[in-house]
């Protein structure tokens, strides 16, 4: 893309945007929402439902020309002729007459209303007519669809965990884009022609016959009732198994139910397989003061309180929780369930600081959750680890759920909404409680900033501040890693970053000077905005130990800035964040000063891994270092964000498993940015499609990464390390640390 | 409209369509597909009007193009 930055009007408003963006992107930028079927970013668009049209002018000469007919917003281009300017028009009577004829026309062959509309009411073409009043009974539906080819059946069952109704189905090609470009399966298709058009998976074939590995991408994207969900295959966790109706009837903590919204017929159909003993939710009971999980532990699962009363304790002051890892991690672990939370003298040390609490008495509980609540969503849904140990006070029954559980349920507005709000404010307030830079700040300030602070996300590459900019508000690192970045004469040097914990912008506050450098998100970050005014206030309630603290590293800041400024560029640390290294939590490097080549911790992979290696030794360099190309165990795990089933998570410890319900979709092998994850061919036999009560050999692929060999030697180095004759292989546990000399950093608070 | 059974709601709908199809169809085909019914009313309107009135008030459905009373059988 050009960085050429154009003019458009768009309903008599400016925007200004790069050369070749959409009509669709520049009239979002002005919130101007275009109506569309067939458009989902990021799909690429197809241009195929046109109810996207829009009205487009020309100007040229200061006289305005209209186009010969009107073009899809969402593949058409602004790319306007030197000395032309192009005005659209998205809301004309012309445009809204031709989009809802458009949506009449889709409609007519559409069963009204289809079996997703009638079970979930959630089918956006119905949505679409209703929206644009379309009045479908004008048009007759045509004759059935006659596809060429052999086997056809309407409704086609075979699949065992989608439905395909093609008679639902409008051929807005959303499936088609998300198997082929998205999840790269290549699978589905098109056949036919006209009226007869039909999707069809690879050459004809059923769906459950086909080379389909139920990612489930082409079901998200589907618009109408055609592709549906049948259930969520193996996923198990232990405990008793739910059925539908319990869940449905769950109290929301504002009265009402909790999962209003999700039709009956949708949940139970959903939660199918699970009275066979299989699911994604489960019932357990817990005994009075059993720890039902424990801070520091990673997870993948979110409870709810049916019965009883859970306590919530954070139990190490100025924690070091991160992950534990390393022999002495575990034994750490092991050593607290024995011995119960450790009474710790750390608080005077310099440890890095987590989610967790500093002036609270640790014997009693944070909070108090009863029925109808919920806890661990933090974890489910951000990957980091838990916050929090939470014990049963009482003898309570609770819920237990997977990822893709949650995220079923936050499809209920009422229960999306609760979970969100219920994030937020805990979030905010376990962070305010944990931070190093605040330590010692009243109970009552707190509060006074919880009710005013904002939380912020930011994708990789926004710009939180600017460099230049006035100072109007102080950030905490709550998720993720932020790149500070300084513009000098000669480029842009990276000088620094903050992880977790880790906080910025008060230098220009309290020194009252612009922003001498431009904070970047180089992954998904989350922040703690606190604003001017806000922070002035904290800062006049608190003790002057904090305003004390804060003033010492702002100037610590600004005088590493100038003798930075005065050294040369800092491409290590610049590398650094490029490679991603910041993120790890267990990476594995061979020194290469050392490394004869001899490939020994390839083999001993594969030994310890049924003959397949999961590492490969190659990979970027860094400084005389090779990164092998082997699972880092990431603090923001990409990997696990689109795992359809949840089979990819963290169980209570760092290490990422792949649990056996993998579908092998190659979600988390894309997702991964380092190429950590391989998909590899297994045998297996299955239940015949075409033959009932017979089986037949395929071959499925599965993920396959790194497991730290815990599997093997729960206590040992993983088998690479062990292998390695020279002492070549180092699995680094705090790359910053690590390669302190090489990046020029201090082991700084707040970031770790 | 052939049939002369069409109502006022009927010329609605064909510039309806008339419309969607050649303002939003992607081909060059589709955009003209309408032009002979839309030349046919913009050109003939009176023929049109007087064929639905007779053809109305007719037993027989007649044909487009046909005098009333010239009718052939229709295969």
């Amino acid at each position: 893309m050009s960085d050429e930055l154009i003019e458009v009007t768009i309903d008599g408003q400016v925007v200004r945007v790069p050369r070749h963006t959409t009509i669709f992107d520049a009239a979002q930028q002005l919130g101007i929402t275009i109506p569309t079927v067939c458009h989902l970013p990021p799909q690429a668009p197809a241009g195929v439902c046109r109810v996207c049209c829009v009205d487009v002018w020309i100007e040229r000469d200061g006289k305005l020309s209209r186009e010969r007919v009107m073009s899809a917003a969402c593949a058409r281009k602004l790319e306007p002729d030197p000395g032309t300017r192009i005005h659209v028009k998205t809301k004309t009577d012309e445009v809204q007459q031709a989009r809802r004829t458009l949506i009449e026309l889709l409609l007519a062959d559409h069963p009204s209303p289809c079996a997703r509309e009638q079970e979930t009411q959630d089918c956006e073409l119905e949505a679409k007519a209703r929206e644009l009043r379309a009045r479908p009974q004008r048009y007759q539906p045509g004759p059935p669809k006659r596809p060429p080819i052999a086997a056809w059946v309407t409704r086609d069952d075979s699949h065992p965990n989608i439905t395909v109704d093609h008679a639902a189905c409008i051929v807005c090609d959303r499936c088609v884009r998300a198997c082929t470009d998205i999840a790269h399966n290549n699978v589905i298709g098109r056949a036919g022609k006209g009226n007869a058009t039909v999707i069809t998976f690879d050459a004809g074939q059923l769906m459950g016959a086909s080379t389909c590995v139920s990612c489930g991408e082409c079901m998200v994207s589907c618009p109408t009732g055609a592709l549906t969900n049948k259930g969520f295959g193996d996923a198990t966790i232990e405990g008793e198994p739910v059925g539908a109706e319990t869940l449905l009837n769950l109290p929301s903590p504002d009265g009402g139910l909790l999962l209003e919204g999700i039709a009956p017929r949708f949940l139970t159909k959903v939660l199918g397989p699970i009275g066979k003993n299989k699911g994604g939710v489960v019932r357990r009971r817990v005994r009075k003061n059993e720890v039902i999980c424990r801070e520091g532990d990673f997870g993948s699962t979110a409870f709810f309180v049916l019965e009883g009363k859970v306590g919530v304790r954070i139990t190490t002051p100025q924690s070091r929780v991160r992950n534990l890892p390393g022999v002495l991690g575990r034994f750490a672990v092991r050593m607290r369930s024995i011995l119960g939370p450790e009474p710790s003298d750390e608080a005077s040390q310099a440890t890095i600081p987590i989610d967790a609490s500093v002036d609270l008495s640790r014997a009693e509980p944070v909070a108090e959750r009863g029925p109808g609540e919920l806890f661990g969503e933090m974890t489910c849904l951000n990957f980091y680890p838990r916050s929090a140990t939470v014990t049963a006070v009482e003898d309570t029954v609770l819920l237990e759920m997977l990822r893709p559980v949650l995220q079923l349920f936050k499809r209920s507005k009422r229960f999306a909404s609760w979970v969100d709000g219920c994030y937020r404010e805990r979030t905010i307030d376990t962070h305010l409680r944990g931070v190093w830079c605040l330590q010692g700040l009243s109970d009552e300030s707190i509060h006074y900033l919880r009710d005013r602070v904002t939380l912020e996300r930011y994708e990789p590459g926004q710009v939180i501040c600017a460099q230049g900019d006035a100072p109007d508000a102080f950030y905490l690192v709550r998720l993720g890693f932020v790149k500070v970045v300084v513009k000098l004469p000669g480029g842009e040097v990276v000088r620094n970053y903050h992880g977790r914990g880790g906080f910025f912008g008060e230098r220009g506050l309290l020194l009252d000077q612009p922003r001498n450098a431009t904070c970047v998100a180089a992954d998904h970050v989350e922040v703690v905005r606190i604003a001017a005014a806000d922070f002035w206030e904290m800062l006049t309630r608190s003790s002057p130990a904090v305003r004390e603290r804060l003033v010492r590293e702002a100037q610590r800041r600004n005088e590493e800035n100038r003798l930075a400024t005065a050294s040369a560029h800092n491409v290590h640390l610049e590398d650094f964040l490029q490679q991603g290294l910041m993120e790890a939590q267990s990476l594995l490097v061979l020194d290469l000063d050392r490394c004869t080549r001899c490939d020994l911790c390839v083999q001993a992979c594969a030994t310890a891994h049924d003959g397949v290696t999961r590492l490969i030794r190659e990979g970027l360099r860094y400084d005389h270092y090779l990164v092998a190309t082997s699972c880092r165990q990431c603090r923001d795990p990409l990997c696990m964000l689109g795992c359809p089933v949840g089979s990819i998570r963290r169980r209570n410890e760092l290490e990422i498993h792949i649990e056996d319900w993998c579908i092998g979709c190659g979600v988390c092998a894309d997702n991964c940015p380092y190429g950590n994850i391989t998909m590899h061919p297994f045998d297996m036999t299955i239940d015949d499609p075409e033959r009932p009560g017979r089986r037949k050999a395929v071959v499925r692929e599965k993920a396959t990464a790194c497991d730290l060999c815990k599997n093997l030697a729960p206590d040992q180095e993983p088998s690479c390390v062990v292998a390695c004759p020279h002492g070549a292989a180092v699995r680094v546990e705090n790359p910053r640390e690590f390669f302190a000399i090489d990046l020029g950093t201090t082991g700084e608070h707040g970031t770790d | 409209m052939t049939e002369g059974t069409a109502d006022d709601s009927a010329s609605e709908l064909v510039k309806d369509l008339e419309l969607t199809l050649r303002e939003t169809s992607i081909c060059g085909l589709g955009q003209f597909a309408p032009a002979p019914v839309t030349s046919m009313l913009k050109y003939l309107p009176d023929e049109v009007n007087a064929h639905l009135r007779d053809a109305a008030a007719q037993p027989v459905p007649v044909r487009c193009g046909q005098r009333p009373g010239s009718e052939v059988p229709r295969e």
